[in-house]
């Protein structure tokens, strides 16, 4: 089973943090279960194509993905993030291959195309 | 007035924090140093007893008084405003998952919520052509037992990245990541254990602050004016080695 947790937009700083702290405390409580997570990210915002809030929220989610494979690298946790195109939603395909447990962890799955051409953090 | 203009810089006091004020001195700005410390004070006399241009602002950054306060201080130099350098930072290190709230927390205020704070308060203030350089980490690619300072580092790149694109042409943005360099934390570590992590290093040395310093230098000049939303690892290569 997967957790999965979707980026909103951002109302303002408070909720950036609330954001990043309450993608923290469900990947762990996830990994802590054994499970797999998945974070949805808006494409465009880590490209900071928004708001700076937007783009903090998602980058920040980024690294808190990057962070927790780093650490669990050895441990088995696994976690990726899917990004979509605005309007868009998250393809089942692609959070199945996501969750699916196995080599696939800290990585980015673009589901559109508005990435292509733009320096991907 | 200076030729290059005035430059906040926050973290002034702290370990990269110094030499980055020293080496944007050398380069010519006027200095107002924002540092929750208060030996901020005793640094900004220190460079006025050089003859460099230098005011404190003893500030929290995290509170609306305190960027009231960096504000006013700004406005009183009476030196356009050209360069923010966003350098404050903090570690609250642990594992996963026997991190506090409360560490994540601090270091998301500190390393992401204060900068953004500070620099949309300035925004009015920019001189036209100015310049914002903020200090992520190579960190923010991934490291072990640090969760917060991570997603700290990793959104300032992204809080940076619209930035520049909400503030072009005015004003550009940009962000320096930092590897392994000599400051007062990695000269704390085991001799073994920083010789370990230089080895890992494709440079062979580890990072001087002279060499962050530089970046900041690079970013915020001219040379640099047609560079917005990007980051340069200072790292020796090790963002790429195994």
């Amino acid at each position: 089973m997967s957790i999965i947790i979707e980026q909103r937009p951002a109302s303002g700083l408070t909720d950036v943090a609330d954001q990043l702290r309450d993608a923290f405390l469900r990947a762990r409580e996830a990994i802590d279960a054994s499970e797999t997570v998945i974070i949805i990210a808006q494409a465009p915002d880590l490209l900071g194509q928004g708001t700076v809030e937007d783009a903090a929220v998602a980058t920040g989610l980024l690294g808190l993905m990057r962070a927790i494979t780093f650490e669990g690298a050895s441990k088995g946790w696994q976690i990726n993030m899917v990004a979509v195109d605005s309007g868009t939603e998250a393809p089942a395909e692609i959070l199945a291959m996501a969750g699916q447990p196995g080599p696939l962890k800290g990585q980015v799955l673009n589901a559109g195309t508005g990435h292509m051409g733009k320096v991907i953090p | 007035m200076t030729a290059r203009g005035l430059a906040v810089i926050t973290g002034a006091s702290g370990g990269l924090g110094v030499p980055i004020v020293r080496r944007l001195a050398d380069a010519g700005y006027a200095l107002a140093l924002v540092d929750m410390n208060p030996a901020v004070e005793e640094l900004a006399a220190t460079l006025r007893q050089e003859g460099i241009s230098a005011s404190a602002i003893v500030a929290n950054l995290s509170e609306d008084a305190g960027i009231a306060s960096v504000v006013a201080g700004v406005r009183a130099a009476g030196t356009p405003l050209t360069l923010l350098v966003n350098n404050a930072g903090i570690t609250r290190d642990a594992r996963l998952q026997k991190m506090e709230v409360a560490q994540f927390d601090q270091v998301i205020e500190v390393n992401l919520l204060a900068a953004m704070r500070l620099t949309q308060g300035l925004e009015d203030v920019f001189a036209d052509g100015a310049s914002v350089v903020s200090m992520s980490s190579r960190a923010a690619l991934g490291n072990f037992g640090q969760a917060n300072y991570v997603t700290s580092k990793s959104a300032l790149i992204g809080f940076t990245r619209a930035l520049a694109q909400r503030w072009a042409p005015r004003v550009r943005a940009n962000v320096v990541s930092p590897g392994l360099v000599d400051t007062p934390m990695t000269q704390a570590m085991p001799e073994e254990v920083l010789a370990k992590l230089v080895e890992k290093v494709p440079a062979a040395r580890i990072g001087t602050p002279l060499d962050v310093a530089n970046a900041v230098v690079f970013l915020a000049s001219d040379e640099a004016s047609y560079i917005t939303g990007q980051v340069i690892t200072v790292c020796g290569g090790r963002s790429l080695a195994p």
